[in-house]
């Protein structure tokens, strides 16, 4: 994360005490927001609303406002939308000049109006009308019923996005009531809502719909994680709207993406499937999603993506030896040599495109998972509760593969000091325990061990957690020498 | 057919005729009341001083709800204007989300919105990226460019 991104989130911090100041308007939604079972992802940290919800958290705004300022709740709207829904600009603003704020939210004209004469020809169709058959604003702007409806239509059928709508007249500052809009037929007042409802949302720093198809739901963000899991099953970074990539910014992601976009040619070695047995030379494909390695021909173990062994790898040692840090490159110099920057760039990528590929068939694990149930359950003749483990740890390793991808992209940014050095242990935890984890999930069902897997469950999303937590709210140093 | 819009259009033009806008001459088609030829002069102290431009405008069936479609038929070298006479301006935008365009204005004050396009391009939204580099680089010529285009094409 670099600095731009370090000062957002002092801002965010900010927001959030804005909106806890502005409590009343929460409305506790109702139905109380759903628990998710644990998928390793922090739900605790968001809230799902329908958008009647939203609505009424609108409409109590709307009051409180009309009540302080004592004017009618189609100004508070304006003055509302002219600001970006932001409490306490209007309300300095309101307490500078009502007069002024008024103005300039379109609620009043720059000059009175004149009453109009009847009849009264509209400036659309050109035609004359009597007074019963004219939209006549405050601005003294008529139009005839017909061609104002004919507008308004048109502009909502084109897609109108911005809930502020201008009178028609040429240079006229006013902005069209929403009682007036409303006052048509449907499905004007609806869409009209829609519109004000999705600007709310849109401008509402902790508040997001849901990226999923058809998906109802918005989500309200408690805290600073950014991973979402949608009730819809629809898993989503809260601030981008891509797929989740904690603990790595969204900055930071598009960075790399763009940078090994431009190196195809380090991915083509590095994707091979194929690598040779560090001890018997004998090679060895890879077709599962585990990097614990055991060579067929000489039965030695080794590490994948460092080819390693992997006696010294994984929690059992303690950790003592850390693949996931690069070795031969002095970390600590400020400035690295052009031999050391590929070398430094070549270990992140490695891990980030063995993980990728061990997410990809963890997801195919996801996918053959009741196949699997089913054939546990014949197995051990055991009911469906028993074989909920087999989902919940597939479901997991998602998880965590996609955590520990992005996490090597977090790696190669991170400027090396304490920071780096107790992320990169957390990183090793999560790793050696998802290795594990993954091990146990490709095993054939008669040699499945739940107990260990339920272990293994318990320990790995406790290492997930807090790797993901642990690098969110940190501010953090980027190198500069990349 | 005696439309709506049809009706519309023949009460502008006949303002037009009995308050006629300085210097700006429409005339509709024979045959096409909703298709109308402009003469535009170029604005006094610009680069277009002098010119007489040429512009289509064409009233489709939406009118007045949507804008109506112009185009410069005179060449004319100008950073929101490109070779095919397509302009930029706000107003008459026909992508409708970025349309500012709204039934009350008239065929009119359209022709003078474009009118001040010519006094004050606008080289932030180019239509042409390659004259509008070259306004924002060389003013001084590109304008004179843009004289000799006009001393070419629009007398
Ligand atoms: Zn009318
Ligand atoms: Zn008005
Ligand atoms: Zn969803
Ligand atoms: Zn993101």
């Amino acid at each position: 994360m670099d600095r731009d991104s370090e000062s957002e989130y002092e801002e965010e911090v900010e927001e959030e005490f804005e909106e806890e100041s502005g409590e009343e308007m929460m409305v506790d939604p109702s139905p109380p927001p759903f628990v998710v079972k644990d998928s390793g992802l922090d739900n605790e940290h968001f809230t799902f609303i329908n958008v009647a919800d939203i609505k009424t958290e609108i409409d109590n705004l709307l009051s409180e406002y009309e009540q302080m300022f004592q004017i009618p709740s189609d100004d508070v709207l304006r003055i509302l939308l002219q600001f970006q829904w932001k409490r306490d600009t209007v309300q300095n603003k309101w307490f500078d000049s009502p007069e002024r704020i008024l103005f300039e939210s379109g609620c009043t004209p720059a000059n009175p109006s004149t009453p109009p004469t009847y009849p009264y020809e509209c400036p659309i169709c050109y035609c004359s009308y009597e007074q019963n058959d004219i939209v006549l604003l405050n601005c003294g702007h008529g139009f005839c019923k017909y061609c104002f409806t004919a507008h308004l239509k048109q502009l909502l059928k084109k897609g109108q996005t911005n809930p502020q709508i201008r009178c028609p007249q040429e240079q006229c500052t006013i902005k069209l009531p929403s009682s007036l809009i409303k006052s048509f037929n449907e499905p004007y007042a609806s869409q009209y809502n829609t519109i004000v409802v999705t600007d709310y949302i849109g401008q509402r720093k902790n508040l997001r719909w849901c990226p999923g198809a058809n998906c109802p739901w918005v989500i309200r963000r408690d805290g600073l994680l950014r991973n979402v899991a949608c009730l819809c099953g629809t898993k989503f970074c809260f601030e981008c709207g891509g797929p989740p990539h904690m603990p790595v910014s969204c900055e930071l992601r598009r960075k790399w993406l763009e940078r090994i976009q431009a190196d195809t040619e380090n991915l083509d070695w590095i994707t091979a499937n194929t690598k040779q047995c560090p001890k018997c030379r004998n090679p060895i494909e890879k077709n599962e999603g585990c990097n614990h390695m055991t060579c067929r021909a000489c039965r030695h173990e080794f590490c994948w993506i460092c080819l390693g062994d992997w006696k010294t790898h994984g929690s059992s040692t303690g950790g003592y030896y850390s693949c996931n840090r690069p070795k031969n490159v002095d970390l600590e110099k400020k400035q690295m040599s052009a031999k050391a920057r590929i070398e430094y760039f070549t270990h992140y990528l490695d891990r980030y495109v063995s993980h990728q590929k061990s997410h990809e068939y963890a997801e195919k694990q996801k996918k053959n998972i009741l196949e699997k149930q089913e054939n546990y359950m014949r197995h051990f003749n055991c009911g469906r509760k028993v074989v909920e483990f087999l989902a919940d740890s597939v479901d997991l390793l998602v998880d965590c593969r996609n955590a520990l991808m992005n996490s090597y992209i977090l790696g190669f940014y991170l400027a090396p000091g304490v920071k780096k050095d107790l992320f990169e242990m957390q990183q090793q935890q999560l790793e050696a325990s998802t290795e594990r984890l993954s091990e146990l999930t490709e095993k054939k069902v008669p040699d499945t061990n739940r107990q260990e897997t339920l272990d293994f469950i318990g320990i790995t999303s406790k290492f997930l957690h807090s790797m993901l937590e642990g690098m969110v709210d940190s501010l953090l140093v980027v190198r500069t020498d990349l | 057919m005696s439309t709506p819009a049809i009706k519309r259009i023949q009460k502008e033009l006949a303002r037009l005729q009995s308050d006629p806008l300085e210097g700006i001459t429409v005339t509709p088609a024979e045959d096409n009341i909703r298709y109308l030829t402009v003469i535009l002069p170029g604005p006094k102290g610009t680069c277009y001083e002098g010119g007489k431009f040429k512009l289509e405008v064409f009233c489709g069936e939406g009118y007045p709800m949507q804008p109506p479609q112009c185009r410069f038929l005179t060449r004319i070298y100008h950073p929101n204007i490109d070779r095919l006479g397509r302009i930029c301006l706000d107003i008459i935008d026909q992508n409708p989300a970025k349309c500012q365009w709204t039934p009350a204005i008239q065929i009119g004050s359209m022709l003078l919105s474009i009118q001040s396009l010519l006094s004050e391009p606008n080289v932030d939204d180019p239509l042409d990226e390659r004259v509008a580099s070259h306004w924002r680089t060389d003013r001084k010529g590109a304008e004179a460019e843009a004289r000799r285009q006009t001393l070419q094409h629009a007398k």
